[in-house]
């Protein structure tokens, strides 16, 4: 990255950043990835494949693919937020406890929670770019607080989820079309545009370099700030997610989110140190992360191994990553 | 990792290094400040505190996060981060259960073997760092949930055998001069940590690849060897942590690890080290893992909801953050530390390397590339 | 060259692990009508990792393999993980299998609901031990609600516990509540049930409340942290974890106290140890019997082979009950002449031990919890009667609308 840093610099300072082309490799690799253990699945499915499995299966990864989103968005810039389990139960716990059961309320009601997300992360944003925070830390601190928050306002899981709310977000549409598509869909475009967008070009010319990015006149701290605010949002989409495709709430419900959002974004391609990365790359990674338990089921391997399939299939992505981006290099010089 | 092949040697590796120590010592001292003060302020909370119980309690219970923050500090130090944390420590403690028990070897050679699977698992995390790139996040994260995995598989989820009498005696009831022997190793701990991180030519070589790999690499440091024995030592680290908990509760879970991870990491960052790498003091580290865990003591016995417990926990781990927080040159100066932390730097600053790059430092930034960055400005 | 040899390393070595414990999980799979004829049984656990969860699934194991069920059935256990969504995607995938019936613990109270539903339209059959969900097409199969044998009418753990350790101490003292996972429903039913019973002694303070996280070490330093906040404690409440709750009083060289908990053994061997008692301890052992799983494969089996009606939708566990006087130490491999506890170093010392019942699951040995191999020379025994729960208590386990 770096490499390719230096000599851009003699270039402008706005051609070195589009390294969405550097991370067109690792997106397309973890589609790859996601398309063979998806025929794999279907191959040994019992009956065959049916729009209500495709169903099932995208609205089992809808959820985390909201929260890599958005924890992608953070990462670009450079930071980490481990606040995504913490809204993800708070968000949780509203729903199944105080959302309205009438279909236009419900939804104006989530549009509030959306919001609330936001807010939570704008709030994060600033303690890290404006107190000068560790964002790893910070956010932890934040977690731990929000997920206290879901414990006192909901003690045991229980709440019910008006169907009026879940029923239409994981249906199907015609019998053929998944809602879940539909909305994965809109996502990518979501992203498509946000990285076109100032605020898009502004996040990876922070994660590259912030310095040099200061210097071009781009205001850093509040690039931060609402990248940790979108990604807030996103999480709050997340939690709306999860409380529709379990219909419940539970306090501690974002809980496994923790690890399994970072990765979904590893899977994904994204780089930890900051700069790179694509948000379709880790809601690929959320379908992969989603699909391999079912892989394993049909093929019948003991469930233990889920996790050491887990890693297996997240250190194997990450070096053919190393190993193509090597060979684009080769053949560039 | 990030570096410019071309920058300043000598700024990176031997300047900076005293500096940014001095820097960290107050900032260490006010975390120690802190945790003085929460002791005897735990009256408010509880009538019975404080108390020798209340100190022996915390010493205790803090030994064991103190020894993991330890090598989850040696990696944080090189700008890594270790997430197998605490499934190393739990594979340690349910391996050195199942030797000792079941196959009946020895409690000695259970601690070597237990060392020893440690160290291999470490050592796997340094590969795939070091030698094949693996981002560290990725590389540990991975680890951690194949090791469970692997874990579950071989005890079919159920750990069997106990821990042999030593170890209980050693780390569960025994006592020396009416101090839980535990103490002791904490003390000793302290002291060996300190030792190697910044009075060895090993603990000095981390710093300058946690400030810049590259340029380490052109000062001819081994720097792969170098950060594949961070992950070894943490992984060791762990093992012995296993081994502690083993005979401090007298048998093995397989959640015995799960309170280790966060914390560890928290510990290290309250402390003073800066995640991105290159800063940070052992006793720091020591500091936060003494307020972390003197603030759970303090919170456990608050008469209030599990909810209203986390809510205060995390409120103080942000405050604790928001005091001991390295502030920038241009920011307030209402803090007496920050004071005379900052006026200690100008002093120490020469002229070639400018405020901008200082100041606006954000989390976001490497050591290296702040100096690739020095560099375009003065040219 | 040197990094495609450490690749190559880094694949090996799990694979090579993964192989050497996966095997016996590939027994069977996919197809479908592979087993002539013979009904599918799937053990859907959602986590694994303690000795409670993995005796309970090793038992279902151990029973649908007893002869003659190991003609009729192919049975498959499964571990999904601690959240929602992961066993959510586990009952689809074994509802796509072909499943005739799963016998779970389940995760959640109701966040199955929906998944389950879809299930018993297609035909299969939930039964859930231990904790319980509300979808009222699944059976519950669980002690949650129950009073002990001797007493069915006085129900609920947290109740019975409570009482006794207010009898013991006269109705007054200090006293610990040493909880399981804080946000959890079983724990929020055994909080609720006891707490109710010392707010009738005015005299009882709950003097520190704490989640022990159903495990002992957590326990153990939870307890460890209370005790040095409070010099002065009369008494323990505790759910799972008990025996780190009395390890953290030996460790702080405290005088032991009377502790209310559950089933580990070195908890019952501590309760009959004179030492102990010297010293203070008295205390009763009551709480989850992992025999239930075993019990509910016996019950989902009879469902299967007489219908529907044969079982009713909400059956109970007996609470286990031993107090010092009634620990007897096993002299073999089974619970027999009314023995209920291991010798010390027969099994891990957090072993919960109520794996075996008389009546309900005689089939049982300490072979089949802890490697869920069928008892040789065992076969199935008829089923007494199910234990209906009575109308007034469903509330506890099928919600509110009950």
């Amino acid at each position: 990255m770096i490499e390719t840093g230096a000599v851009a610099r003699k270039r402008t300072f706005w051609q070195e950043l589009r390294p969405q082309a550097l991370a067109t490799n690792s997106v397309l690799l973890a589609a790859v990835v996601f398309l063979i253990l998806f025929m794999i699945w279907t191959y040994y499915l019992p009956g065959g494949l049916n729009a209500f499995q495709i169903k099932d299966l995208l609205n089992l990864a809808q959820a985390l693919a909201f929260a890599s989103f958005g924890a992608t968005l953070v990462l670009i810039v450079g930071g980490f937020d481990l606040s995504v389990a913490g809204l993800i139960s708070l968000v949780n716990v509203l729903v199944a406890t105080q959302m309205p059961s009438s279909a236009g309320l419900a939804f104006s009601f989530a549009v509030l929670l959306v919001a609330l997300g936001l807010v939570v992360g704008l709030i994060n944003g600033c303690l890290v770019s404006f107190l000068r925070l560790e964002s790893i830390a910070t956010t932890l601190a934040t977690f731990i607080i929000l997920s206290g928050l879901a414990l006192v306002l909901l003690a045991a899981p229980g709440g019910t989820v008006p169907p009026s709310f879940y029923e239409p977000v994981t249906g199907i549409i015609g019998g053929t079309i998944p809602v879940a598509l539909v909305v994965l869909v809109l996502l990518v475009i979501i992203w498509l545009v946000i990285k076109r967008t100032r605020f898009g070009v502004n996040l990876f010319a922070i994660g590259a370099d912030e310095d040099a990015a200061t210097m071009n006149g781009v205001r850093t701290r509040a690039v931060k700030v609402w990248a940790f605010g979108v990604a807030g949002a996103m999480y709050a989409l997340a939690g709306l997610s999860l409380s529709a495709a379990t219909s419940t709430g539970n306090p501690n419900a974002g809980t496994p989110f923790l690890l399994t959002t970072f990765a979904a974004v590893a899977l994904g391609g994204t780089s930890f140190a900051g700069g790179k990365g694509s948000a379709i790359g880790s809601i690929i990674g959320a379908l992969v992360l989603a699909i391999i338990p079912k892989v394993l089921f049909v093929l019948g391997i003991a469930s233990f191994s889920t996790g050491l399939f887990q890693g297996l299939v997240m250190i194997a992505a990450v070096l053919l990553g190393v190993a193509t981006a090597k060979l684009g290099r080769k053949e560039e010089s | 990792m990030s570096g410019s092949a071309q920058a300043d040697a000598k700024g990176a590796g031997s300047k900076e290094v005293p500096e940014r120590r001095r820097k960290g010592i107050s900032q260490v001292t006010l975390v120690y400040l802190i945790v003085l003060a929460l002791i005897p302020l735990s009256r408010l909370i509880s009538p019975a505190f404080p108390s020798t119980d209340q100190v022996e309690n915390i010493l205790v219970l803090g030994s064991f996060l103190a020894i993991v923050a330890f090598g989850q500090g040696l990696v944080i130090l090189t700008g890594g981060i270790d997430l197998s944390v605490a499934a190393i420590i739990t594979a340690s403690a349910v391996f050195m259960s199942a030797i000792t028990g079941a196959m009946g070897n020895s409690a000695l050679v259970g601690v070597l073997l237990t060392l020893g699977v440690g160290i291999l698992i470490g050592l796997f995390n340094g590969i795939g760092v070091a030698y094949l790139k693996i981002p560290p996040f990725i590389m540990t994260l991975a680890t951690g949930v194949m090791a469970t995995s692997i874990l579950l598989g071989q005890t079919n989820g159920s750990p069997s055998g106990a821990s042999p009498p030593v170890l209980r005696e050693l780390f569960g009831t025994g006592r020396i001069f009416g101090i839980p022997i535990t103490i002791f190793f904490f003390a000793a701990l302290v002291f060996v940590g300190w030792l190697i991180q910044s009075r060895t030519t090993y603990g000095q070589r981390l710093y300058a690849v946690g400030n810049g790999e590259i340029v380490a690499r052109i000062s001819g440091l081994p720097v792969k060897q170098l950060i594949t024995s961070v992950y070894v030592v943490s992984g060791l680290c762990c093992a012995i942590a296993g081994i502690m908990l083993l005979g401090f509760t007298a048998g093995a879970n397989l959640s015995i690890g799960n309170d280790y991870l966060l914390p560890s990491i928290a510990a290290v960052v309250v402390g003073g080290t800066a995640i991105k790498g290159g800063t940070g003091r052992y006793l720091g580290t020591v500091a936060g893992v003494l307020l972390l865990t003197t603030v759970s003591t303090d919170i456990s016995a608050m008469q209030l909801s599990e909810g209203w417990k986390q809510i205060v926990y995390g409120a103080i781990v942000l405050a604790a953050l928001v005091l001991s927080r390295e502030r920038p040159e241009g920011g307030s100066r209402t803090n007496i530390f920050a004071r005379l932390r900052a006026r200690k730097r100008e002093e120490d600053m020469d002229e070639g390397h400018g405020d901008v790059s200082k100041g606006a430092a954000g989390p976001g930034q490497s050591a290296a590339s702040q100096n690739e960055h020095r560099r375009s400005i003065s040219q | 060259m040197k990094k495609l040899l450490f690749t190559a390393l880094l694949v090996v070595i799990p694979v090579a692990l993964l192989v050497g414990c996966g095997g016996q999980g590939a027994a069977n799979n996919g197809g479908g009508d592979n087993g002539e004829g013979k009904k599918k049984i799937f053990i859907a656990l959602s986590y694994s990792g303690n000795l409670w969860q993995d005796e309970a699934a090793n038992l279902a194991m151990a029973i649908a393999k007893t002869p003659p069920y190991d003609k009729e059935v192919i049975v498959e256990k499964q571990i999904a993980g601690t959240d929602v969504q992961a066993q959510i995607s586990q009952y689809q995938s074994m509802i796509a299998a072909g499943a005739d019936a799963i016998v779970s613990f389940p995760v959640s109270p109701t966040g199955l609901n929906q998944t389950i539903k879809q299930g018993c339209e297609q035909g299969v059959k939930f039964f859930m031990y231990d904790a319980t969900v509300t979808e009222p097409c699944a059976w519950n199969v669980s002690y949650i609600t129950a009073g002990t044998a001797d007493e069915p009418n006085k129900p609920y753990f947290g109740a019975n516990t409570a009482q006794w350790l207010a009898d013991e101490l006269g109705g007054k003292g200090k006293i610990f509540m040493n909880r399981g996972v804080a946000g959890n429903s079983v724990d929020q039913t055994h909080y609720d049930t006891a707490k109710a019973v010392f707010d009738k002694y005015p005299d009882i303070e709950i003097v520190a409340e704490y989640y022990g996280m159903w495990d002992a070490s957590t326990s153990q330093k939870e307890t460890a942290k209370a005790l040095a906040a409070n010099p002065e404690v009369d008494g323990v409440w505790s759910e799972l974890g008990e025996s780190g709750v009395l390890k953290a009083f030996l460790a702080a060289n405290r005088p032991l106290v009377p502790i209310t908990g559950e089933n580990a053994n070195s908890f019952r061997l501590a309760l009959a140890d004179p030492k102990m008692q010297e010293q203070g301890l008295t205390g009763v052992s009551s709480g989850s019997p992992p025999m239930q799983a075993g019990y509910a494969v016996k019950l989902a089996m009879k469902v299967l082979k007489e219908g529907d009606e044969s079982v009713p939708k909400n059956v109970e566990v007996p609470l286990p009950w031993v107090t010092a006087e009634d620990v007897k130490i096993c002299e073999g491999d089974k619970f027999e002449n009314g023995c209920n506890t291991f010798p010390e170093g027969k099994v891990p010392d957090d072993f919960v031990t109520e794996v075996f019942q008389e009546d309900l699951l005689p089939e049982s040995s300490l072979n089949a919890a802890l490697k869920g191999e069928p008892t040789p020379g065992a076969t199935i025994q008829p089923l007494p009667e199910p234990l209906e729960m009575p109308a007034d208590r469903l509330s506890v386990t099928r919600g509110a609308e009950g």
